[in-house]
């Protein structure tokens, strides 16, 4: 029973107006979908929902009309529809006539939104002029006879090679293998002989025009025309024969049944619509079939007012700035030169010596290990460096140390900043099931070297993620930034996962990883120190820093920057110094699953999502044993079956209070709802 | 007074209840009986014991077993069927309708938690591969040095 249910001759006008005014306005829908760039699917769907709104109308007035003639109401006023039945009659193979009736009489276009639908415009009287022989492997036979345009036919012409197939639909309907029957018919008949020469220019042909007497020619693929040309003598660029000469088609015969566009209207496409389920408008499944197109659209009640928020630029100080350190981007090839350098073919003592002014030895005294000792970290990490944004060439002399002189490098070298940018581009999360189901799912997001974050459903579903890497290069490790645009717009960040992406690289004895430990921290955090350090900086030189932190400098220690490590212990304690304020930062210890080291190359390289549903069983009387949801105020009698309440209104039952009270409770328990029984 | 007996098949929540099987009898009531849990006297001769239900002036009841009392007479109680006695006024009553059978009101987009679901190893996971980041990481990497000093100064 509907709610409001017409009473009075007025209310029974505004009924039917409210009716006609739905469909007037769906019809005008349908029209602008057919006729735009919509996909087939919508396409389909705005038939279907023309149809239910069509058959809503017809049941109005037909209760009218049992209304008017009776003078009492109807006795059941439940709509019920008959979708399901009409859809299938209007649609189904063999209908054709049906369909173009039924289109017509909506006052429309048959469907026919580009050329490949052409033949859809035909009228019932020329579809019965064709001769189509559809083969099992949906190869359509044309078979064309010379005559006039009395009784014109639409093919097109696909050029498929050495011979051009004829092909009604195309890609939309995926029939692309149509063959004339006979070449020797065809240009005999039609006056056309196909060749390469002038196929190779001709990718799409109509033949024919259903409206009229004429020829629209189409010249390159895709391109379409409506111009009309004259019917006997027209070429590819409006002069010549070279095209279709002296078009005579009398006739084009049909038999056995061709795929046509009112049978992708199929049973197997449709919804499933259940006329006893049917909930108006646009039925209802309590399953919806996947994905559903029509999900979401925002309720319009709802003011969507959030801000965007969005990540900060990070400061443009940090610890390359400091002038402490240098980040070396490296090849493999230039790895092993610098290697060869250090070990074999530098031998001089007086580079080292220039190369460790600060450690005022003589030549003898200086080693290897004095060098090694100056490299801060070794890491190889899994993504070309030369995509950063701070790559940046610095020529072919590699500087360590005071940088007085270089190892002559043969190769230009590039450095980088400390911190830089991987952008991991974006992922959709799409609405699967359109309902309820698509938040009470899990979704697990997995970054590759940070792990795996559980996500929120609510933030992602139907939003498009976007995950951004920064990389400290001066300790390894990574935080993956992911923000969502929600699929109203919004953008915000959903998960930070902090990582270990660089894999450290033994150098010597001192392991590369211990002494990452020892710097850890963050690149602000590391910026954050030296700025904090410069107030001392300004007075005492840097000098006095470090002689504050270590209590361990010699005697020149205060002969400027070249003196700061003129220790190896020196460095580390520095090491710990800044590891030890590193650790108040925000990088946290990198998610188990992620793994660390070079082991953890083998993990997934692209970042994922997974998202998890449950599969909900319905049983078939779960309608009456649990009921659907609802939201309405209703009066009890015009419920039927299970029905569970709150907040009823007993004021007018005349019992007592405790009656009253039972009654209600009973009402929120849930009552099965039926008519009085007659006697 | 007189009661009607019968065979009330309905689920004891259904609004109106239908009898069948129904025999009318004369009863006497205790004079200080529950109105909701009345105690019925009636003749033992004749007695249907697959009575479950009677209905009255006053009201309808649920009927529990007989206490026979002396062979010829016996006791059957009621208990009050507050959904059938006041079914009429029930029926006029408004209220906010939570959970239904009925197709006119049920929503689509509400979310029903009382909805069972499969074990769960039916969970479907998808989007696994669908719209993927455009993006990865490869093991075709290269090498960053970490050196005191080097004279390029970046941040």
């Amino acid at each position: 029973m509907l709610a409001d249910t017409p009473q009075t001759p007025e209310q029974w006008a505004e009924f039917i107006a409210a009716a006609e005014t739905q469909q007037t306005a769906q019809q005008a829908r349908l029209q602008e979908i057919l006729n735009g760039s919509y996909s087939d699917a919508e396409k389909q769907a705005a038939v279907h929902d023309y149809m239910l709104q069509s058959d809503y109308l017809s049941w109005v007035k037909s209760k009218y009309a049992e209304y008017s003639q009776t003078g009492v109401l109807p006795a059941d006023m439940t709509y019920r529809c008959n979708l399901s039945g009409n859809v299938y009659r209007y649609f189904k193979e063999g209908t054709t006539s049906e369909y173009e009736y039924k289109l017509l009489e909506l006052g429309f276009p048959p469907y026919a939104d580009t050329n490949e639908h052409e033949i859809a415009h035909m009228q019932p009287a020329e579809v019965r002029t064709f001769d189509l022989i559809k083969s099992p492997d949906l190869t359509l036979q044309l078979k064309v006879t010379a005559g006039s345009w009395a009784d014109p036919i639409i093919k097109y012409k696909y050029n498929t090679g050495n011979y051009p197939g004829v092909t009604i639909f195309t890609d939309n309907y995926q029939r692309t293998t149509f063959e004339i029957l006979a070449s020797g018919r065809w240009a005999t008949d039609v006056s056309y002989a196909p060749s390469s020469s002038t196929d190779g220019n001709r990718n799409y042909y109509k033949i024919g025009y259903a409206w009229s007497s004429g020829f629209t020619w189409i010249p390159t693929w895709g391109q379409w025309t409506s111009a009309l040309w004259g019917p006997y003598s027209y070429g590819p660029s409006g002069s010549g024969t070279d095209g279709i000469v002296a078009q005579q088609v009398t006739s084009v015969q049909k038999s056995g049944t061709v795929d046509t566009p009112w049978n992708y209207y199929n049973d197997s496409v449709l919804p499933d619509v259940d006329p006893d389920d049917a909930f108006f408008p646009g039925g209802y499944s309590p399953i919806p079939q996947k994905p559903d197109p029509d999900m979401p659209e925002f309720p319009e009640e709802v003011e969507n007012s959030g801000d965007d928020i969005e990540l900060p630029e990070p400061s443009d100080v940090g610890a390359g700035s400091s002038g402490f350190i240098t980040f070396y981007a490296m090849t493999n090839a230039q790895v092993q030169t610098l290697g060869q350098l250090l070990y074999t073919t530098f031998t001089d003592p007086d580079y080292y010596k220039n190369f460790l002014p600060f450690t005022m030895g003589s030549a003898g005294s200086v080693n290897i290990s004095d060098i090694i000792s100056l490299f801060i970290s070794f890491r190889q990490y899994p993504f070309p460096l030369l995509n950063l944004s701070s790559y940046t060439g610095v020529g072919q002399t590699f500087y360590i140390g005071s940088g007085a002189v270089g190892l002559p490098f043969g190769t230009t070298l590039h450095s980088i900043n400390c911190l830089d940018y991987v952008d991991c581009g974006t992922c959709s999360v799409p609405f699967w099931f359109g309902d309820f189901r698509d938040y009470q799912t899990q979704v697990t997001l997995y970054l590759p070297y940070c792990g795996t974050v559980e996500l929120n459903p609510a933030d992602v579903m139907g939003g498009t993620l976007q995950c951004t890497y920064a990389v400290d290069f001066c300790t390894g490790a990574c935080t993956a930034y992911v923000t969502v645009t929600s699929w109203d717009g919004k953008k915000y960040p959903v998960a930070q996962l902090p990582g270990q992406i660089g894999a450290d690289v033994p150098l010597s004895g001192t392991n590369a990883g211990q002494i990452s430990a020892r710097i850890g921290g963050d690149v602000l955090n590391f910026a954050g120190t030296v700025l904090s350090g410069a107030k001392n900086v300004v007075s005492g030189g840097i000098g006095a820093i470090v002689g504050g932190i270590s209590g361990n400098l010699g005697s020149t220690a205060k002969q400027g920057y070249g003196a700061l490590f003129s220790e190896w212990d020196t460095l580390i304690n520095v090491g710990k110094q800044i590891a030890g304020i590193g650790q108040r930062g925000a990088v946290a210890a990198p998610a188990l699953s992620a793994g660390r080291g070079f082991a953890a190359f083998k993990n997934a390289a692209t970042a994922y999502i997974q998202v998890r549903s449950p599969i909900y069983s319905m049983p078939d009387n779960y309608a009456e044993a649990v009921g659907y949801p609802s939201t309405d105020a209703v009066q009890i009698d015009s419920c039927t079956g299970f029905c569970q309440f709150v907040n009823v209104d007993v004021s007018g039952i005349t019992a007592d209070a405790r009656d009253a009270a039972a009654i209600k409770r009973l009402l929120e328990q849930g009552i099965y709802v039926n008519t009085a029984p007659t006697a | 007074m007189t009661v009607t007996f019968g065979i009330c098949a309905d689920d004891p929540r259904t609004l109106h209840k239908t009898m069948s099987s129904t025999q009318t009898v004369n009863v006497q009531i205790d004079h200080n009986c529950d109105a909701k849990n009345p105690a019925f006297l009636l003749d033992v001769s004749g007695f249907n014991f697959a009575w479950n239900y009677a209905r009255c002036t006053w009201g309808s009841f649920f009927i529990s077993k007989p206490d026979v009392i002396d062979g010829v007479r016996c006791v059957v109680r009621g208990t009050l069927d507050y959904l059938d006695t006041y079914a009429a006024q029930i029926a006029a009553c408004t209220g906010y309708l939570v959970r239904t059978q009925t197709a006119d009101y049920k929503n689509k987009y509400v979310a029903d938690g009382q909805m069972p679901v499969q074990e769960r190893r039916h969970m479907e996971t998808y989007a696994f591969n669908k719209s993927p980041f455009t993006a990865n990481f490869s093991t075709d990497g290269t090498y960053v040095l970490c050196v005191i000093g080097g004279n390029h100064n970046v941040s």
